[in-house]
């Protein structure tokens, strides 16, 4: 069963022109109304008649991160507010917010994208589907929410949280799929067999989507194994416009629609293209995108390509399984968090230090955040109370900037690692 | 005014921390009189009466100890049975707060540590209701 036969079918050679006619096409467009994309073009010394095949798009300026805090909320824009139906919103590196936005046919192609997907793991009119994904400023729970509706399933939009009513529902409603963050199904299967709840036996889950947040074939088996599932990896960033591609059901790479965006995999440093099928590192080019066009976005993961033909007869290049950022973002409980944020947050608290130390672990299946500071030695007091009133304090602006809750802890001043050269202030103990 | 200084240093929650404060404590010369304990999370808090405050007080800032001085009341109580209380009831009608409290015994009789929200109010008051907050020549 395809979504859209024509095009996830088409052969690679008339892909690649069409690829490249929505390439020029795109570069036109930028660099007649973009002004951010017209200077990085000319800073490039490139013009759009230099792009003359789709390789050529090596010529083009990379986008990356930075450029949307730089033009943060709206400099970077293509449409105008008018034309712009919705936002999302991503944490920033340094407490700055990414703001992404969406025409209503930048929702028509993310929904279509997804339809796509989820056509290829075979969920239709059949299924009922339950969003676990963060439903708000997130771009996951929405995102599936439209993608599984398109496909005529029936939508249970649960978001995060209160998982005994989730398993409660899941049973009663009869869902057949879910899409939730690996962390979190792992989770809910623990829950379940507190209460003596077994998903073969109890549910009709069948499917889960899982996605958000870095995850392993170990974990995939684990899941598999355990709850005796199919779980499907699923791919995106808020810049693409959010989760946008699937694994089929032969669970052989994660398809990147020819028609939607171009994949290049280069070598961080030299940011040259890697030989066929080498790790390195994952640059999208989005074709189709009104509001914020992302030509070259610099994502950050570490993966590589398939160009085959999948068995599942789809020509789409497929991309591997994540293994890793060339940034030092982290991904907890599914959210983005920079150290740099950290850093940020502590630096307007006076009562700390600027010395501090991030540690990740696992509690059950869920991420656990821990930060420690220094105390202040002025702000050293022999009553526990004004001490805990400062760990309040540092907890809630943590929760404040980084959209999670974080574990604080109060250190004796002097007491953590200081580091000449590049410091190492991520003590990651998960096990993916 | 009759009130005492008490040393307070923060602790870490770790094998061996309150041995490293004792320790140079002790190489100081300061005789413990009495101490407490307060448990945060991940820290604690130990507060020390000492007889040689101030040099435990450089020793452990030269040690790289996070240590702070403050102004206690040092009460004498009645050794025996509801001494305390006495006291406690007397603060409660006096509308003293107390933050935290200590005892220990000395030779002749026991002291009650306080620590209280207004330190020159309630030492007045306390003073006036016949009790007699003892200063750091008796406490020894």
């Amino acid at each position: 069963m395809y979504w859209n036969a024509r095009m996830e079918c088409m052969p690679k050679d008339e892909l690649r022109r069409h690829q490249f006619r929505e390439l020029k096409t795109l570069v036109y467009r930028l660099y007649s109304f973009n002004n951010f994309y017209h200077d990085r073009m000319k800073e490039q010394g490139v013009h759009p008649d230099d792009i003359q095949s789709l390789e050529d798009i090596r010529k083009l300026p990379f986008m990356h991160k930075q450029d949307l805090r730089d033009n943060y909320p709206t400099k970077m824009f293509t449409s105008s507010r008018e034309e712009v139906v919705r936002y999302h919103v991503s944490s920033g590196t340094t407490g700055k917010p990414t703001l992404v936005g969406y025409t209503a046919q930048d929702i028509d192609f993310w929904t279509d994208s997804l339809a796509r997907a989820l056509t290829s793991i075979g969920i239709g009119t059949d299924d009922v589907v339950q969003v676990s994904y963060g439903y708000g400023l997130f771009t996951g729970g929405l995102g599936l929410h439209y993608g599984a509706e398109r496909v005529g399933a029936t939508v249970l939009p649960a978001s995060v949280g209160n998982t005994e009513r989730q398993l409660e529902l899941m049973i009663d409603l009869d869902v057949t799929a879910i899409a939730c963050t690996p962390s979190y199904m792992i989770h809910m299967g623990e829950v379940a067999k507190k209460l003596g709840i077994d998903f073969q036996r109890d549910t009709k889950l069948r499917k889960a989507i899982l996605g958000a947040e870095p995850w392993s074939e170990g974990m995939r088996q684990h899941i598999q194994d355990n709850l005796g599932i199919e779980a499907y990896d699923i791919y995106g960033t808020s810049e693409l416009s959010g989760p946008m591609f699937t694994e089929c059901e032969e669970r052989n790479g994660i398809h990147i629609w020819s028609d939607v965006a171009i994949v290049e995999i280069i070598d961080p440093e030299t940011e040259e293209p890697v030989p066929d099928g080498e790790i390195g590192e994952l640059v999208i080019t989005v074709l189709k995108k009104e509001a914020m066009p992302m030509i070259r976005y610099r994502i950050r993961d570490l993966t590589y390509a398939l160009e085959d033909k999948c068995e599942c007869g789809r020509t789409s290049t497929r991309i591997g399984r994540i293994s890793g950022r060339t940034d030092d973002m982290l991904i907890i409980r599914g959210i983005n968090v920079f150290p740099s944020q950290v850093e940020h947050t502590l630096m307007n608290i006076p009562e700390v230090g600027e010395q501090f130390m991030i540690i990740l672990d696992r509690k059950g299946a869920l991420d656990v955040m821990t930060v420690q500071v220094e105390l202040s030695p002025d702000h050293f007091s022999d009553k526990m109370a004004d001490m805990m009133a400062i760990k309040k304090k540092i907890d809630s602006d943590m929760k404040k900037y980084l959209n999670i809750s974080v574990n604080v802890e109060l250190m004796d001043p002097g007491s953590l690692p200081r580091f000449e050269g590049k410091a190492k202030r991520v003590v990651d103990k998960r096990v993916f | 005014m009759t009130l005492v200084k008490q040393l307070s240093v923060m602790v870490e929650n770790r094998v061996g921390r309150l041995a490293e404060v004792t320790g140079t404590i002790g190489e100081a010369g300061a005789n413990i009189l009495g101490f407490s304990i307060a448990e945060g999370e991940n820290f604690g808090i130990v507060r020390f009466m000492l007889d040689r405050t101030d040099d435990a007080y450089n020793a452990l800032k030269a040690n790289g100890h996070t240590v702070s001085c403050s102004d206690v009341i040092a009460l004498p109580i009645e050794d025996n049975p509801g001494g305390l209380h006495r006291v406690a009831a007397r603060c409660a009608q006096l509308g003293v707060n107390i933050v935290y409290a200590y005892a220990f015994r000395k030779s002749d009789g026991a002291v009650l540590v306080l620590k209280v929200d207004d330190s020159a109010r309630s030492v007045r008051m306390l003073k006036a209701d016949g009790f007699n907050p003892l200063d750091v020549e008796e406490l020894v």
